[in-house]
């Protein structure tokens, strides 16, 4: 049966010491924050270090939580300034290097037919987010995962509401580019 | 138009997104993370408790402390003075048990008044103005100075201005006493100055009965004498016994 309790009154519970209403909050969010990450990073070993941090960052964040804030747009930004984090450790723009499709599950290619061509689609799909300029993938995937507005979105990186409607105009075009000619030509 | 297309490009897109792109975390991964939540949350429990219970422990503790105490003494016995706020000691607590009410606060207003007199007696010589209360305090005052029951001693607090009263009552006592031999001189006379005389002379009281004597002679310079106590003490005026 699903809980009644919103997102803010179950962390706030959390923060007070309620360790189910964190197993609550955490069924609801550990596929999108999983999903974001591994999708910025399309390094699964990256994503769960990254994943891991965030959980912990919003642990340790209980107490400063209030009920304004709103849980799924402050785990996000946590989620986002992680990423920021990683980034700037890491010293250049990401891209794709052939890494991302090296880090496939090492069964996929030992799956029955439909599933390997499951395993590809999503392979295409991270190569393409991979071609994407970060601010455009970003926005995409900010969009998708936390069901972000475009104000929110624009908040978050520090730029206007029509620059994040442009990002993300450009971004579904380049994806659509991409994953158009078939999977042979995105994986290419 | 361009932006219906690119609207129908973005669900298309999405949807390929949603179904291409689900992964989850792994079940490793999970537990960590509960854990993680577990431990914050057993971590909080015992600073969030601390202020109610030791509340509550302080309370208890004082409660207990009291009944105890209430419990050790017995119902005949009053509270120990530590508990009960001090309170000065009236002589009806020194009154036998047998006495009425009544009779307690009209001895105890006696007394009251008596001690004040005495101290007022002891500033002014005269003695005639203060004759009838003071006289009213001498059954009072002599009943004080009984010896008490060994138990209602016993169950008394020890005060500490029981000397001091002890020695105010006994002058008193003695300026009652002299109170009432001038009474006598004033106003015995006739039968009762005769016989008064008469059973001084046999008790061999000579001098005080010639005090007497003096005395009533100044109040009446008239009066008749009978003949024996004539012949025992002489006449006042003849200057012989």
């Amino acid at each position: 049966m699903t809980d009644p309790r919103t997102d803010d009154d179950l962390m706030l519970a959390f923060a007070r010491g309620a360790s189910d209403a964190f197993e609550v909050l955490y069924e609801r969010y550990r596929k999108p924050l999983y999903r974001y990450l591994y999708h910025a990073v399309s390094d699964k070993a990256v994503a769960d270090d990254l994943y891991q941090d965030v959980w912990s960052r919003i642990i340790d964040a209980r107490e400063r939580f209030r009920r304004g804030n709103g849980f799924k747009r402050w785990a996000f930004r946590i989620a986002h300034n992680r990423l920021v984090d990683h980034w700037r450790a890491l010293g250049r723009q990401p891209g794709l290097d052939g890494d991302g499709l090296a880090n496939l599950p090492g069964d996929a290619r030992h799956t029955p037919d439909a599933a390997m061509e499951r395993d590809q689609q999503a392979g295409q799909l991270r190569a393409a987010l991979m071609q994407l300029p970060r601010e455009q993938r970003e926005a995409f995937l900010l969009q998708q995962e936390a069901g972000l507005s475009l104000a929110d979105i624009a908040e978050r990186g520090g730029v206007g509401r029509e620059t994040v409607k442009s990002r993300l105009r450009y971004a579904v075009g380049k994806l659509r580019g991409i994953l158009e000619p078939g999977p042979e030509a995105a994986g290419k | 138009m361009n932006e219906r297309s690119h609207d129908k490009q973005t669900r298309e897109l999405q949807a390929l997104y949603r179904e291409a792109g689900d992964v989850e975390p792994e079940t490793g991964l999970d537990r960590i993370v509960r854990a993680r939540a577990d431990q914050a949350s057993r971590d909080r429990r015992p600073a969030g408790r601390l202020p109610w219970l030791g509340g509550l422990v302080t309370a208890s503790v004082a409660i207990i402390a009291i009944a105890v105490v209430l419990q050790q003494t017995p119902p005949g016995k009053p509270i120990p003075e530590s508990l009960v706020p001090p309170a000065p000691a009236e002589p009806e607590a020194f009154m036998a048990p047998s006495m009425g009410a009544q009779s307690q606060q009209e001895v105890s207003a006696d007394a009251t008044r008596a001690r004040s007199e005495t101290r007022a007696k002891e500033e002014d010589s005269s003695l005639q103005t203060h004759r009838a209360p003071a006289r009213e305090a001498l059954p009072e005052a002599a009943a004080e100075r009984r010896p008490r029951p060994a138990a209602q001693a016993e169950a008394e607090p020890a005060a500490p201005s029981t000397e001091a009263e002890d020695s105010a009552l006994e002058r008193i006592t003695i300026t009652g006493s002299r109170l009432g031999n001038a009474d006598r001189a004033v106003l015995k006379s006739g039968g009762d100055l005769i016989e008064t005389l008469r059973e001084l002379i046999e008790a061999e009281r000579i001098d005080e009965a010639h005090r007497l004597l003096d005395e009533a002679i100044e109040h009446d310079p008239g009066l008749d004498l009978p003949e024996d106590i004539e012949q025992a003490l002489g006449r006042p005026d003849s200057g012989s016994p």
